[in-house]
């Protein structure tokens, strides 16, 4: 399926999931991908921002985010126009976008994967590199575990018993769709030496204001190793979003 | 995440491999029981081959420590010279917590 009319800046790359399929707001360049062993270089549309759109799997994934797309949607069927609409309608003011149900995202390796993504576009020093993976995960496990499945924090000071507990808790909501279909989405903007990385959930949010921020001499938990590695942190959303403020000087 | 044990009289060593994170759930429940349940007095966890932890992978750290510590056993970490978790163990000033060796 490709248009005639003008495109945007949008080249979308499906594994067959939107053939037959309508409703896609934007003029966006349609390419059916279907990645084989030892493929290394896909077509790349003039300066068209690439999206790929499909079935996130793990070997896919790594593969995906070796191939310089901007973009990575998963695509559960008609229900997902609307997330990819709104993908599709932002990307032009994103480095990267990465947009996963908490299923999939769940046992991926999505800090690592958006990291390579953005790399591939911004000069990434080691250091960074090493500090924006810590960041992306603590960012990511908190909208996947607590954002979106709504799973409690273990205590540290009740030991095994309240992390049994939370594994349990664990189970039990992710097989839940109802909470497992909710989708993270990880966003990245660069304006030279600034990065913003944005992280959304579809949770139900909650009260920042109530959440008091007290120091600790070995910060270990999430949101203490974000702080501790940012410039500033935004709460939006009603605690549905969080938004990263880093500056990362090129020598 | 998959370990390995080394064990010799009373010092048992632990290597981990692949990642420590809150989706590794399963495995961390396995290796929480089989790690508690042995009597060695000195225990090392080896996270030389670790890929990536995060914040969930250091609370079953200290988790592990604190029951270690109830059952009169020691837990020392053998840690990574670089990469992810060399990084993290740093950010998170984690040898305050559990002595490395």
């Amino acid at each position: 399926m490709e248009t005639t009319a003008k495109h945007k800046h949008v080249a979308v790359w499906h594994d067959g999931c939107l053939d037959n399929q309508t409703g896609i707001d934007s003029k966006v360049a349609i390419r059916k991908w279907c990645p084989a062993p030892g493929d290394a270089v896909f077509e790349r549309l003039d300066d068209k921002k690439n999206v790929f759109v499909g079935e996130i799997q793990a070997e896919l994934y790594t593969s995906l985010t070796k191939r310089a797309f901007e973009g990575i949607v998963e695509y559960q069927g008609p229900e997902s126009m609307p997330v990819l609409n709104s993908v599709l309608c932002s990307i032009a003011s994103h480095e990267t976008i990465l947009n996963l149900t908490s299923r999939t995202a769940y046992g991926l390796a999505n800090a690592e994967r958006f990291c390579e993504m953005l790399s591939r576009r911004i000069d990434l020093q080691e250091e960074h590199r090493l500090e924006l993976l810590i960041i992306l995960q603590e960012a990511i496990a908190n909208a996947v575990l607590h954002g979106n499945l709504e799973v409690e924090s273990a205590p540290l000071e009740e030991g095994i018993p309240a992390l049994e507990k939370q594994y349990n808790e664990l189970e039990q909501k992710i097989s839940d769709s109802a909470l497992s279909d909710r989708r993270v989405e990880v966003t990245a903007s660069w304006n030279q030496p600034k990065l913003t990385v944005c992280i959304t959930n579809e949770g139900p949010g909650y009260d920042a204001d109530k959440q008091h921020h007290i120091p600790s001499d070995a910060p270990i938990r999430g949101m203490e190793l974000i702080r501790s590695l940012t410039d500033r942190i935004e709460i939006e959303k009603k605690g549905r979003q969080l938004k990263l403020f880093l500056r990362l000087p090129v020598d | 995440m998959e370990y390995s044990y080394n064990k010799a009289g009373d010092n048992l060593e632990v290597d981990l491999n692949g990642r420590l994170t809150f989706d590794e759930h399963t495995t961390c429940r396995q290796l929480i029981t089989e790690l508690t349940a042995d009597d060695a007095t000195n225990k090392v966890i080896n996270l030389s081959k670790l890929e990536f932890i995060d914040s969930a992978g250091l609370g079953l750290l200290l988790r592990i420590q604190d029951a270690c510590t109830k059952s009169g056993q020691t837990l020392s970490l053998r840690v990574p010279a670089d990469g992810q978790v060399q990084k993290m163990l740093q950010v998170a000033r984690f040898d305050q917590l559990v002595p490395f060796i």
